[in-house]
Parts: structure tokens; sequence; C-alpha cells
């Protein structure tokens, strides 16, 4: 009986440990996460803004997390010369995680949660998965991160090319 | 050996048997297979 | 003929790594059989795997368990700390020996000719770290601003994803290769350095990494099936330690931590009858009647 009660006790240990070990508050809820299916992916694509950016993320991805607030930078700067930024979920089951990350980051760019159908529709199996949109057009898919300078400088680059 | 050396096994059998419906029963599955089809590059040591 | 041993673990690696289609899918199997673990160390993000792997999945359990507690769903991980804590109480660390693919790679390198060396019994204790820090409190405590932690493990030491997850996926994707950094590199340093280790030690990774091979040790004396030694009979030859592929001192004492259940000291080594196992006590009939010598 030992072991057993030693087990039972450390894993409550734990996991009250845990518990108070608080996470950062969440901010006033302004920009609400919206369910999307993959058709209104599709839609997203077939905007003609140029250019158009689609983010697919997880929330648990700490290479997407770090970067959603460089989005919203840029997005910032830049939203008035024609570029688009949406960020679409594929978290399962429920799209809490990504509200609450969508809150704290105060992002206002438009952050869509699609779950697994989107998952399946787009055929992503690695995340954070990328893709460029230029009038309707997907013209590039990009697997793995950006960095913050990457980012910017292709963003730089694809604003050039769509004011030509 | 004694018998009695075994009803440590029995209680831990039930117990982690316990935790493991437990588990299911919270929609843990449903984390699993996500982690599971979705590779998070910089879990892996890709970033 | 094939050791029955050996066939389980062909079988339990090919069972573990069934989806070949990767080639032409370029990417990993998404079928159901993913929400199940394997008992054995074997990366879920390996183009061919088609179950979980139970230390993968218990890191993301413990580095999401803020943000999923934040948003009121209590997912700490009982699936998977069930699993194995079943598993383990009721045969101890017998997956290492029978299923564990990355233990099967680890005995047949052993098998290429070479003086095999030792290793100091105090490595052995470094898994119960690489399981305490890695597996549990790094992923734990060291969390970003939105409370989200690290896959310590898997990042930053896992072999078997470096071997089956990291390599393969880089060959398949090739914009992959744009994103290598120094966690790479050193992941693959830790790679080829127990490759080559594998050649002179016993299961090199088992015995001194391996956080899962440490979880099951914990039942190892209190699991339903047990070994047993008959000190009586035993003659001190060590040939059960020279056959152990993982450097076990049987004569010792049965259901040490490192004792993987291989039973290839019962079967293959005593001569003597000093090493039998009981199934919740009872004594299975295939036991050797011991040799007398007056």
């Amino acid at each position: 009986m030992k072991t057993g009660k030693k087990i039972i006790f450390w894993i409550c240990a734990l996991f009250l440990s845990v518990g108070f070990w608080g996470t950062a508050d969440a901010g006033a809820q302004s920009n609400v996460v919206e369910t999307i299916s993959p058709a209104g992916v599709e839609k997203l694509i077939q905007s003609d803004s140029c250019p158009v950016i689609i983010s697919i993320v997880t929330s648990r991805c700490r290479a997407c997390r770090q970067e959603m607030p460089v989005y919203q930078e840029m997005y910032e700067q830049y939203r008035d010369q024609g570029l688009k930024i949406f960020l679409v979920s594929i978290d399962f089951g429920y799209p809490q995680h990504i509200q609450s990350l969508v809150d704290q980051m105060n992002l206002t760019y438009p952050v869509f949660w699609g779950g697994d159908e989107v998952m399946h529709a787009f055929d992503v199996s690695l995340v954070p998965y990328k893709m460029v949109v230029q009038n309707g057009e997907i013209v590039e898919t990009v697997i793995g991160a950006w960095s913050e300078q990457e980012i910017r400088q292709k963003i730089a680059e694809l604003l050039q090319i769509c004011a030509q | 050996m004694e018998k009695s050396g075994f009803k440590k096994s029995y209680f831990l059998l039930i117990l982690f048997l316990l935790l493991l419906v437990l588990g299911i029963n919270l929609g843990e599955v449903e984390v699993v297979f996500e982690k599971g089809i979705t590779i998070c590059l910089s879990c892996i040591g890709i970033e | 003929m094939l050791d029955i041993r050996r066939w389980i673990q062909i079988v339990s690696t090919v069972l573990s790594n069934a989806w070949l289609l990767f080639p032409f899918t370029k990417t990993i199997y998404q079928g159901k059989l993913k929400s199940v673990c394997v008992p054995g160390l074997n990366c879920y993000s390996c183009p061919a795997a088609v179950g979980s792997c139970p230390l993968g999945a218990m890191q993301t359990f413990f580095a999401n368990i803020r943000p999923s507690l934040g948003t009121g769903n209590f997912h700490l991980g009982l699936y998977v700390i069930g699993f194995l804590g079943l598993l383990g109480s009721l045969v101890g660390r017998m997956p290492c020996a029978w299923l564990c693919p990355f233990g099967f790679m680890q005995e047949l390198i052993h098998k290429i000719p070479s003086p095999k060396i030792e290793i100091p019994q105090i490595l052995t204790w470094l898994k119960y770290v690489m399981l305490v820090f890695l597996v549990i409190l790094l992923p734990l405590f060291v969390v970003d601003l939105f409370g989200y932690g690290d896959n310590w493990f898997c990042k930053y030491v896992c072999p078997a994803g470096t071997l089956q997850a990291g390599i393969p996926m880089i060959i398949l994707q090739p914009q992959l290769r744009g994103l290598l950094g120094t966690v790479f590199a050193f992941k693959l340093v830790i790679l080829a350095a127990l490759l080559v280790a594998m050649v002179f030690i016993r299961r090199p990774f088992c015995r001194t990494l391996c956080p899962l091979g440490a979880i099951y040790s914990f039942f190892n004396k209190a699991s339903v099936f047990r070994m047993v030694h008959h000190p009586d009979n035993c003659v001190l030859c060590k040939q059960c330690y020279r056959h152990c592929p993982m450097g076990v001192r049987f004569y010792q004492g049965a259901n040490q931590k490192d004792c993987i259940r291989c039973l290839q000291c019962l079967r293959k080594s005593c001569k003597f009858g000093a090493i039998s196992y009981e199934v919740a006590g009872a004594v299975p009939v295939e036991k050797k009647q011991p040799v007398k010598e007056s």
C-alpha cells in the first residue's frame, strides 16, 4: 500500500502546485474569434485584396504564438495599403485557447477557429503553416516559422509587388 | 514468496485503471490525437 | 530459428510504424489510431508512426496544463499516466524488452562485433533526473507569458525523435531545411553519440537516459508479473549478467530497476534453476527444475 499512497501524494502535490502558479490575466474580450469552415477559408483566399496572409496555427505551438504579435504590428502599419492578415486556429474541439491568446495579446486582426475540419481540408500537418495570397490566388505556402525580421521583409516585398 | 505482496499490485492496477478511465472521460483522448496529427515544429527541435 | 522475443520485437516495431505511404503523402499519418499511445518509445511525429508516444503526450499535457485549466478543461494527462501505470503494474519494465522499437534497435546495433565496455552504475540514475526535470518539472513550470510550457525532453534530447521525425521530415519537406538551428544540431550530436555508444555499450539509452524506462522501472518490484531469484540454487556463475541486454546483475536480487524482463537469463543463461518468474504469486508451469549438485 505504501508505494500507492506515495504515488497518489506526489501526483496530487504536483497538480496542486501548478494551480498556484497563475497565468496572465485575460484582457477585455473585444475581438471575438469566429468559427470558420473550410469553405469559409476558401472565401478568405478569394478576397480580392493584395497581399493577404492566412496563417494556420495551433495555440500550443510556440513559433505560432511568437508570430501573432508581429502580425499585429504589421497589420496596424499597413492595413491602409491593402494588407490583410487572417489567423486560423486548428485547435481541436473548442476555440477557447485561441480566444484566450487573442485577448491576452490584444490582437485586432480577424482571427478564426477552424478546428480539425480545416486541418484536413487543407492538408495541414505541420504548424505554423502560411498561405500567401495575391488577388485571390495562393502564390506561396510556407511551412515553419518566420522570424520577426523575415515577416517584415516578406510583407514589404509583397506590398511592393501588389503596388505595381 | 508470500501472497500478500501482491495486494500492492492489485491496488496499483485498480488505481491506474481509474486514472485512465477518468482521463478518457475528461476528453484527453482528443488532446493526444490532436498532438499526434499536427506536428509542432518547435516541439521536435526545428524552429 | 529466430528467438520468440525477436519476432515480437519485429512485429511491434512494424505495427508501431505501419504507415508506409509516407513517401507519397510526404507527411505523417493522420488517422484515428493516433489517439492511442504505444507502449514503447516511438516518436509520433515520425511519418510512419500510427500511434502516439506516451512520453511526448505526457509532456504536452504538462506543458499545456495552465491554458487548459484556464479554459475550464481538466486535461491533466491522466489518460497517459493511467495507461503507463496500468502497463507498469501488470508487467513492470517488460515493454522495454519486448515492444520498444528503440530498444530493439539498440540490441541490433550492439551485435556489431567490437570490444564491449561497461558503464559506471551511477549513470543509470541519470534517467530519473531526465524524468523529473525534462518530462515533469520544466514543462510544468517554465512557461511563457501565456502559460504555455515546452516539451523539454522531445525538444532538446529525444534521439528517437531526431531519428524518426527530425531527419525523415527534413528529407520529405525540403522547405524545413532553412529552419534548422543549434537545437537540432545539438540533438543530432546526442543521436550520433548514442549510435556509436550502442556498438560498445549494452542499451546505453535505456539505461542512462530513457524517462519512459524510468517510469516503468518504478513498478518492477510491485507488478503482477515478477521475477524470482532462488539464492539456494544460485552458484554465482554470473552467466546471467554476461548475457543480460541491460547489464543487470540478477544474482544480486530479482526485480532490480533496470531489469526489463526479457527472460534471457532464465531461458538462455541459468543452468541451475536460480531464476524463475511468477504471475500474481503463482509459479507458471514451465519453471525449470533445479539441477542438484552434490
